[in-house]
């Protein structure tokens, strides 16, 4: 499990991450969200022990990443497409990872072939395309089959075949007992393949909710009603404190209700209704909600980043 | 599988895998490490022929500039082992390079996330490296002298009649000092993060303040130049006597790469990565 408490990172003035306290679980998919800049990856780096926390802790099975015994076959992350010495074969990158933790050499051709780089391990790595560079991250991850995977935004130059591939290869290893703690800036990456979302907006946590939740619990679910008595309702909703906007000549939308709240308040005024759906928000809507207020002070972040 | 289960397993799955692994990486399979990364870039292999080359070449020089001296009656005697010795002057630039390439080139390929990530004791990642890079240096020194030794005494003839004590000196002083020149030069590498940065710093210590100190009229910088690792491996590898003999040469080079390694291994134990 992985657990952050308090933590915090300045770079000089810049408060990269700030007060971040939440655990990751195991046997699920969290998607760690956030617009460009909002901390992911200096989280996930503070995780490995790349940069040290200014304040809090990040830890791993209750300990930091330096003290793990066996740390590759205990986590596995991608952090860069950039991965391997250009002129180091892949074969020999993983081979070398390998030999460092323990794990037994047979491994590394296994992996190879789990990404789909099977027949490239002599090749060397600076001939590799973005997307083998980045499913080379994934192999080296998989290296230690480890019980803790750590993704930053893996989708980046994967082509669409990629992109399902690795959707159910984190589905696939949740559902196999693994924690899966995967980042992405975009929400339509999340929709279809985590179970619990992590929001983060300036360094600071916004939401962590299962995704179920964050949907229905987005204001911007609505409820579509039609009914030949359109104007009573209207006024009745909006007495009862909805916001209603006509959708069509005999049709409302009604804002953050739910269809039992609307048909209740038909169902008093002893009104016919015709229809009564539930619009879902979808994540992307919910995401920008939440999103919002610290995109705000993006502007100023970026006249202090340059 | 309700939650708890899953929540139980994954320990229950933690506690083998710390069984069956033992303590954390170690420092031997760290080396292990680092060895197959150095070996495993081609340029490492381009870097060790060339030098290889240059130094038999400059050997071969020597040798044979001597003997024409010495023909035409100038005195231009030299044990062949000191003119292989000599000839490190340009092989030492390219071993230099290499060990600070060894750092610097993690940083410029982002290598060293995943090697952090594989032995994340930041002490004995470095560490591991020196070793092997160290040994490295001072077995690639034992066969320069030995090969420049070889092509020199055939050219010289009798102008680089030598000694068995000659060659032990040589080969041992000219190891040493790589050995030592690889580690101090890994640190500088570590410090700057930069091979731009990393070539510079081997050039001006190497070759430039050899050259400019004694140009001071200050007599403790001109002999603080006598205390560059240059000169100190220099008079290890030739058993000179003056100013100082083996011993102090041995610590001079110690003192050098315990404050250049040192200093690396204590700023990236501390750094972001
Ligand atoms: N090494 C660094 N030095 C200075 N600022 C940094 C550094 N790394 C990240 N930042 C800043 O920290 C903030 C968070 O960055 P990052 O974690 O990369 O965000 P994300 O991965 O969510 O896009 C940004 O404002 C970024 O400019
Ligand atoms: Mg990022």
């Amino acid at each position: 499990m992985i657990i952050f408490q308090d933590l915090g990172k300045d770079y000089g003035s810049v408060r990269a991450v700030d007060s971040l306290s939440l655990s990751v679980m195991p046997g699920k998919v969290t998607g760690f969200l956030g617009p460009n800049g909002a901390g992911k990856t200096t989280t996930m780096r503070m995780l490995l022990g790349l940069d040290s926390p200014s304040r809090g802790s990040a830890t791993i099975n209750g300990v930091g990443y330096a003290q793990l015994l066996a740390p590759l076959r205990t986590v596995g992350a991608l952090l860069e497409p950039r991965t391997g010495h250009r002129g180091q074969r892949a074969d020999s990158h993983l081979t070398g990872l390998a030999r460092s933790n323990k794990i037994p050499v047979v491994r590394v051709q296994q992996v190879l072939e789990e990404v789909g780089l099977g027949d490239t391990g002599k090749r060397r790595i600076g001939t590799f395309s973005l997307g083998m560079r980045q499913r080379l991250g994934i192999a080296a991850a998989l290296l230690g089959d480890p019980e803790i995977l750590i993704f930053d935004e893996p989708v980046n130059g994967l082509d669409a075949d990629g992109v399902a591939w690795i959707r159910g290869l984190m589905r696939a290893k949740a559902a196999a007992g693994a924690t899966v703690f995967v980042s992405s800036h975009l929400m339509s990456e999340m929709q279809s393949t985590a179970d619990q979302l992590v929001v983060i907006g300036r360094g600071k946590l916004l939401a962590h909710d299962s995704m179920d939740h964050v949907l229905a619990s987005s204001a911007q679910n609505s409820v579509v009603v039609s009914s030949p008595h359109i104007g009573i309702l209207a006024g009745a909703l909006e007495k009862a404190g909805f916001t209603v906007a006509m959708s069509g000549i005999e049709s409302l939308q009604v804002t953050a209700a739910t269809p039992t709240l609307v048909g209740g308040i038909a169902h008093e005024l002893g009104l016919r209704i015709n229809e009564l759906s539930l619009q879902r928000a979808s994540l992307e809507q919910a995401y920008t909600e939440l999103t919002a207020q610290s995109l705000d002070y993006v502007p100023t972040g970026i006249v202090e980043e340059s | 599988m309700s939650h708890k289960n899953v929540v139980d397993s994954s320990i229950e799955r933690n506690a083998t895998l710390s069984r069956s692994s033992g303590a954390r990486p170690s420092f031997g399979a760290a080396m292990f490490f680092e060895a197959t990364k150095l070996w495993a870039v081609r340029s490492t292999r381009i870097t060790l022929a060339s030098a290889l080359i240059a130094h038999i070449g400059l050997s071969w020089l020597l040798a044979f500039s001597a003997k024409a001296s010495g023909d035409n009656g100038y005195e231009s005697f030299m044990p062949a082992p000191y003119m292989s010795l000599a000839s490190l002057q340009l092989a030492q630039l390219f071993v230099a390079a290499l060990a600070a390439l060894s750092i610097t080139s993690e940083y410029s390929n982002g290598t060293i996330f995943s090697s952090l990530q594989a032995v994340p004791l930041r002490a004995r990642l470095l560490g591991a490296k020196a070793a092997v890079i160290g040994i490295l240096g001072f077995v690639f020194g034992l066969l320069l002298i030995g090969a420049g030794t070889l092509l020199a005494a055939p050219a010289a003839g009798h102008y680089g009649a030598f000694g068995a004590d000659e060659l032990l000196i040589a080969l041992f002083g000219g190891g040493f000092y790589l050995g030592a020149l690889s580690m101090m030069m890994l640190g500088v590498g570590v410090l700057l993060r930069s091979t731009a940065g990393a070539i510079t710093s081997a050039f001006v210590l190497i070759f430039g303040l050899p050259q400019i100190l004694p140009l001071f009229n200050i007599q403790w910088l001109q002999d603080l130049a006598f205390y560059l690792p240059t000169n100190a491996g220099q008079i290890l590898g030739t058993g000179q006597t003056e100013p100082y003999g083996a011993t102090v040469a041995v610590l001079v080079l110690v003192l050098w790469t315990l404050v250049l390694l040192g200093s690396g291994i204590w700023v990236f134990k501390r750094r972001d990565a």
